[in-house]
């Protein structure tokens, strides 16, 4: 077995004897392979690309890159000459040209000094090298200057493909482009590689773009790899919190939902949270991860770097059955109906009136008990019982009924509502006080005043039905089954309780799980839609899918009944996001 | 509380108020020691004695105003231990359901399936003859099935609300859902059945004490009845005008005051909910 | 027959009573009449399942006994035309009269009479039953007509109390019945007396009795009693539901009596210490019930004659510590315990019972507090109690009353484990010249056994033996010397204290019967009441022969 192309491991960048750029990063390329560095700025991927063409030598550097075999960390000057350009070669985000010479002659000085070519053989092959990288060869004999970002970008590509590297590196290929350019670029690369068959490293912050390029893909958070693997799992389905809130706050076009920031703020270098990195941004962190650090480990088809395996599976639902009888009739209301939730995903769950919508929605929140399969909430199964356990864990998952007029008792106020939950955890009278405010104003109401002593025969439907988002909001779920929640909103005050929601999501990690026959609602909000129909499971899929290429009948029929004021438009989209990246 | 009230309402709380107030002010506003001898005996009205006095001469606007008070701790004592067990057996039951439900009002369907009134006079001739608070105890233990029926089944309506399942999904537990939300939602139902078994205790009170199945000597109006209908003399003279009619006519103010607050306590006759 | 079917009938009674009295509304008392009285649940009115005195009246219009009374109070040949005691006392031989025949038309014999004893001796019965043959050794009957009884020992009160009480039955109807009580089918009621029951309502306490149209004595002068059922006798006296009504046993004031006396249509006969309400102490229960100091300062703390006026308006007589009434020609002078609160303290103070402070409870030697428990009837409440309960806290004493229905009573009466005891006392003897001053001995005495009441806990050996003695001597002026001796113990003693005698009272419609009389003595060994059927049968106040219509 041959050693692979490019092998990097354990390693780590110190800068100035305190700035950690990388710790421990390693991993491997064989031929013809791409891989895709990713990660916010700061995360240590411009590090990592330098290190390997072997910019970065000890003392800041220490580890391990070998590429072909030869080690490149400590290796000397006139080894380095010979592996750059020939073996790997890096196209730099910055412009590395010189502004008094012409590009012309900066591509092709890697042709004459390293290919030993003359210098109107190298002028030649150079204009060869900027046809295939999609630039007009005219443009070479202009200053960098006088060239425009793209084109200078497309000029870099050229170089570094200039001796025919094993290794290419791309350092934010796209970043600074017109979408459209900075498509066409990528597909060129794409193309290329198969031509020429070199192995690719695609270093961005850009995760579409990335995305679309290679393989496999690595996520660094604060120099440290968070989670690595074929790109289709890594992005399609994140495992590592960091991916999914990553992934979640890019603006695609293949979901449906709205973006949501990552919380917090990136980390300083100069002071890595110990244990996990990421853990003062993580939504489902607990004590081992502020204590322990996190190994990289296998998980779902790729290396996560969490003590959990990646995301907690907040709720699932496995083969619930649900019936209810009425005199000697029977009423089937779930039948084999399985349902996943995880760590602040979104999960919609539509279905024409009577498919069992609300039943399921109060079965995983634990109000109904099913007469078949299991709930497990957090890892343990919900069950409806008066045992300290069983309570402490309904407290967890928070059901938003649909009539907030059954759900608020008519004796309280709005104060004693929204505080009820509080109330019972027995949370200090302070405390109380200002969660009520501040749950009040999340959803839009006021805080303060007179209002909080109205009841609720003195409000509006809408006004109740935030309250009761509140409240249940106020109880710090993991997870909230929201059942029809807006259907007493208009549409502005709809949009703002769903901005709330989003909110909710980023900041607590909260699983959500949003009932409604609304199609054109819950995909603004969900990452999966789950379709019954007659108390079944007609169809699962992601948000776009379900609601852009519905197969089942039921979904078909949501779809069609659903507000749109172009149709067209979103036929469109949903083509374009099911068509992967081809087109 | 600005609920708007009825003219039912107001009159009951009028007579039931005044009552309360004598029977509070008892040692105040009676002229004499109810048990002293404090005149000849049967004296017709007179500024002395204002409702006259009995055949052993004790002055007999004095018992009455003593026994409002006797009337009225016997009234809360057994109303507050009926609704109290009635409550707990019904809201116990409503709110666990399955077995301890059918248990539960079993045990109702057999205590109800006991006429009252006999059961009481014969523990009452079995105990033995007994002061005010045995006999609150056993008006109480008498009471609390028809109680315990009807808390079961609007508790069990109660405990279908949202709301109820909501505060279960908080974590709440059985003693904070009853304080809160079940107590509280059966309140109007609760002060109705506490002011109908007041009434009902002032009556079999009465009642005892005419048959003579009370202490002897409780000072109660139900007493000055037996004792006054033992007199053969009542029946030939005008000494009922002044020692039957105020004492039936002190029972009858007082059962009539208290059920028509229990009337226009009834839940279903003002379903309105308190403002603010 | 139910209570409409009754109602129905007594209302067509009435009506014919009515259209007949119309008819003959000149001498209505001439014609033979029908008397309505207050009914009663008194059991099946047979010798052997009668309850107390009211069911024994009723059984007595059916059975005959030997002797039997009039107002003079002598006793009269009824079915015996005459007797001979023996010598000692021991032996009392009847002559029944020729040709009695029973309601079925078969001769009574001496045989029955024998058998009547023997048979008596031979059923278990209660205390109700108020006519027993106690003493009687054996009957034997000494021909078709003659019968000897032989008593254990002597009795004076063996005329009184079981010649003139107990029923004689009929042997070829009781013969074949072993077990007495329990036989109340009508069928077996077939008496030698001057009334057949003609329908009966247990439940109810209605019934109807009709005259024995071949009575020996001759066709009785009151065709018809009716018994029904009413709460109130006076105010049913007043309604004209009834003709004749008794006032309560506890006594009544002028006040209830003044609308009838006013009233000429109604007549008033009274009897004075028919009955009693004894305070009874149990000496049994030791402490401060045990020592007589104690007792007497309780007797001096009650003012009986304050009690007597306040309840009754006089209509009574205060109580007598020697027990027997002021009429008893046997009663003799005794300490009267004359009402002195401040001499009733000192006595207390001077026994060790002293009040930790002034109108405290006081206090016995080892601090326990004269706390009792007061055990009385409920029906109704007596009304002294009151007046008892003040008079005593008034000496620092204090009594907790409970009052319980009559059966409990006398059940509790009968265990003897209360402290305290207030109840109605049928006696001690009626408005009698000759009232029998034997009381004192069965209620007194620790030998009697199974009364119903007497003194409880009280032994005093002395009494005991000369109790005994007066009931077996035959000589008038000793037992005058015995019986007064026995007041004398019963005052120094003073196991009980007679709180006072009311006066009975009965009222009638003159109109349609005016010869009523309160039987000197008692009837039947001491029955208070005016319903001697002596005056149904003659409709006159003495002798043995009915007037005729």
């Amino acid at each position: 077995m041959t050693a692979p192309l490019l092998e990097v491991s354990d390693l780590s960048v110190r800068f100035g004897g305190d700035v950690d750029a990388l710790r421990g990063v390693g991993f491997a390329l064989d031929r013809e392979e791409s891989l895709a560095v990713v990660g916010e700025s700061g995360a240590g991927k411009s590090t990592l690309a330098h290190c390997i063409v072997g910019l970065i030598q000890p003392p800041e550097a220490a580890g391990s890159v070998r590429l072909n075999g030869e080690e490149l960390i400590g290796a000397s000057a006139a080894t380095l000459r010979s592996v750059r350009w020939r073996l790997v070669a890096i196209a730099l985000q910055g412009a590395p040209f010189n502004p008094v010479v012409p590009v012309i002659d900066q591509v092709a000085e890697p042709l004459r000094e390293h290919g030993g070519l003359s210098s109107s053989r190298a002028r030649r092959r150079a204009d060869d090298l900027a046809r295939e990288s999609l630039l007009d060869p005219a443009l070479l004999r202009r200053f960098p200057h006088q060239l425009a970002g793209g084109e200078r970008r497309k000029a870099t590509l050229a170089m570094a493909l200039a001796l025919d590297p094993a290794v290419v590196i791309l350092d934010e290929p796209a970043a600074g482009l017109d979408p459209a350019t900075g498509r066409e670029l990528l597909d060129r690369v794409h193309e290329l590689r198969r031509a020429r068959g070199f192995s690719l490293i695609a270093i961005s912050h850009d995760l579409p773009a990335v995305a679309r390029l290679c393989e496999r893909t690595i996520v660094l958070y604060a120099g440290e790899v968070a989670e690595a693997g074929p790109t289709e799992h890594v992005i399609g389905r994140p495992a590592h919190p960091y991916t999914w809130a990553l992934v979640n706050s890019y603006p695609v076009t293949s979901t449906t939902k709205d973006l949501r920031p990552i919380r917090g703020e990136p980390p300083d270098p100069r002071a890595v949270p110990s244990g996990c990195p990421f853990h003062p941004r993580c939504t489902q962190s607990e004590t081992i991860c502020r204590d322990r650090h996190p190994p990289l480990e296998r998980s779902g088809g790729r290396l996560v770097a969490c003590h959990f395996g990646g995301l907690k599976v907040l709720l699932s639902a496995t083969l619930v059955h649900k019936a209810f009888h009425s005199g000697s009739r029977r009423l089937d209301a779930l039948q084999a109906v399985s349902l996943t939730v995880r760590e602040g995903e979104s999960v919609g769950v539509v279905g024409p009136s009577g498919s069992g919508k609300t039943t399921l929605a109060r079965v995983i929140a634990g109000d109904l008990s099913p007469d078949r399969g299991e709930v497990i909430l957090e890892g343990e199964r919900l069950a409806r019982s008066w045992r300290r356990d069983a309570r402490a864990l309904s407290r967890r998952v928070q059901l938003v009924r649909q009539d907030p007029w059954d759900a608020l008792s008519p004796r309280l106020t709005v104060a004693e509502l929204v505080r009820e939950p509080l109330d019972i955890a027995g949370a200090g009278d302070q405390q109380r006080r200002s969660a009520v405010r501040a749950r009040l104003e999340s959803v839009g109401l006021p805080g303060y005043g007179t209002f909080l002593e109205a009841r609720v025969h003195e409000l509006s439907g809408g006004q109740l039905q935030r309250i009761a988002l509140a409240r249940a909001i106020a109880a710090r779920p993991k997870l909230l089954v929201a059942d029809e929640p807006t259907s007493m909103l208009d549409a502005s005050e709809q949009a703002r309780l769903l901005v709330v929601l989003r909110e909710l999501q980023v900041e607590m990690g909260l699983g959500l799980v949003l009932v409604s026959h609304d199609l054109a609602l819950v995909r603004k909000v969900t990452d999966r839609i789950v379709v019954l129909d007659a108390g079944r499971v007609a169809e699962e899929g992601s948000s776009a899918a379900v609601s852009g290429r519905p197969r089942s009948l039921a979904a078909r029929r949501l779809m069609e009944a659903a507000r749109a004021f172009a149709v067209g438009d979103e036929r469109g989209a949903s083509e374009r996001a099911s068509g992967g990246g081809t087109n | 509380m600005s609920r708007a009230r009825s003219p039912l309402f107001w009159s009951g709380a009028t007579l039931v108020g005044t009552l309360a107030l004598i029977a509070m002010l008892a040692p105040v506003l009676s002229p004499y020691d109810p048990r002293a001898v404090s005149g000849p005996s049967l004296v017709p009205p007179s500024g002395a004695h204002l409702l006259g006095t009995n055949d052993a001469g004790q002055d007999i606007l004095s018992q009455l105003i003593w026994g409002a008070r006797s009337s009225a701790l016997v009234a809360v004592l057994a109303a507050g231990l009926a609704v109290a067990i009635g409550v707990f057996v019904g809201v116990g039951a409503g709110l666990a359901r399955g077995w301890v439900d059918a248990v539960a009002m079993r045990v109702v369907d057999v205590f109800l399936a006991v006429p009252a009134l006999p059961l009481l006079i014969l523990v009452a001739a079995l105990l033995g003859p007994s002061g005010p608070i045995a006999i609150a105890v056993i008006i109480g233990l008498a009471g609390w099935p028809a109680i315990a029926r009807i808390v079961r089944s609007q508790a069990l309506g109660v405990a279908r609300r949202g709301y109820v399942d909501a505060a279960r999904g908080f974590g709440a537990g059985r003693l904070y859902l009853v304080g809160r939300h079940l107590v509280p939602a059966l309140g109007p139902l609760i002060a109705a059945n506490f002011v109908y078994w007041a009434g009902t205790a002032v009556a079999l009170q009465a009642g005892l004490a005419f048959l003579g199945l009370s202490d002897p000597t409780e000072v109660s109006w139900g007493s000055v009845l037996n004792r006054a209908l033992s007199h053969p003399g009542v029946y030939f003279t005008s000494e009922w005008t002044w020692w039957v009619l105020p004492a039936g006519l002190a029972i009858t103010l007082a059962v009539v005051g208290l059920a028509f607050l229990a009337l226009a306590l009834e839940p279903g006759s003002n379903p309105r909910l308190r403002r603010s | 027959m139910n209570r409409r079917a009754f109602v129905r009938a007594s209302a067509g009674t009435a009506l014919a009573l009515y259209l007949g009295a119309c008819g003959s509304s000149t001498s209505s008392s001439s014609g033979r009449p029908t008397l309505r009285l207050a009914g009663g649940s008194f059991g099946f009115p047979s010798p052997f399942s009668y309850i107390a005195g009211p069911g024994y009246v009723q059984m007595s219009y059916i059975y005959d006994t030997l002797l039997w009374k009039d107002s003079t109070g002598r006793m009269l040949p009824w079915l015996a035309s005459r007797f001979r005691r023996s010598r000692d006392g021991l032996t009392y031989s009847f002559e029944l009269r020729p040709g009695i025949q029973w309601h079925d038309g078969r001769p009574l014999t001496a045989e029955d009479v024998a058998f009547t004893f023997e048979y008596f001796a031979r059923q278990p019965l209660g205390p109700l039953i108020v006519a027993q043959p106690f003493g009687v050794g054996t009957a034997r009957a000494r021909g078709p007509h003659k019968v000897e009884v032989e008593l254990e020992r002597p009795a004076v009160t063996f005329l009184d109390s079981v010649a003139g009480a107990v029923p004689i039955i009929p042997r070829h109807i009781w013969s074949s019945i072993d077990d007495a009580p329990s036989a109340q089918d009508p069928g077996v009621l077939v008496g030698s007396g001057p009334y057949r029951l003609e329908s009966f309502s247990a439940g109810e306490g209605a019934s109807l009795y009709t005259a024995n149209e071949s009575y020996f004595l001759g066709t009785p002068f009151v065709k018809r009693i009716e018994l029904r059922p009413v709460d109130n006798e006076l105010t049913a006296l007043q309604a004209g539901e009834i003709d004749a009504a008794d006032t309560p046993p506890e006594g009544v004031g002028e006040d209830t009596l003044a609308s009838f006396r006013a009233d000429s249509a109604f007549g008033v006969v009274q009897d004075a210490g028919s009955f009693t309400f004894p305070l009874i102490w149990n000496l049994q229960r030791g402490g401060a019930l045990a020592d007589v100091r104690f007792r007497r300062a309780c007797a001096l703390a009650i003012d009986r004659s304050a009690i007597v006026e306040r309840l009754l308006g006089g209509n009574g007589e205060p109580g007598n510590p020697g027990f027997l009434p002021g009429e008893s020609p046997f009663q003799v002078p005794v300490e009267q315990y004359s009402f002195d609160p401040a001499a009733a303290s000192d006595l207390l103070d001077e026994a060790g019972y002293r009040r930790p402070e002034a109108s405290a409870v006081r206090q016995g030697p080892e601090g326990e507090p004269l706390s009792f428990s007061l055990l009385t009837g409920n029906s109704p409440v007596p009304p002294v109690l009151d007046l008892l309960v003040e008079s005593l806290q008034a000496v620092g004493v204090d009594l907790s009353p409970q009052a319980v229905d009559l059966p409990t009573l006398f059940g509790r009466l009968q265990e003897g484990t209360d402290e305290i005891v207030l109840s109605l006392y049928p006696g001690p003897g009626g408005t009698s010249p000759n009232a029998d001053p034997d009381i004192l001995r069965t209620f007194y005495s620790s030998k009697v056994e199974g009364r119903l009441q007497g003194a409880q806990g009280y032994v005093n050996h002395v009494f005991d033996r000369l109790a005994e003695r007066q009931l077996v001597t035959q000589n008038e002026a000793a037992r005058r010397r015995l019986t007064a001796r026995l007041q004398e113990l019963a005052a120094r003693d003073l196991p009980v204290l007679p709180l006072y005698y009311p006066t009975l009272f009965n009222v009638f419609r003159r109109e349609v019967f005016d010869r009523w009389y309160y039987t000197p003595g008692g009837f039947a060994g001491g029955l208070p009441g005016v319903f001697n059927k002596q005056v149904f049968v003659t409709g006159s106040k003495t002798g043995l022969t009915p007037r005729t219509a």
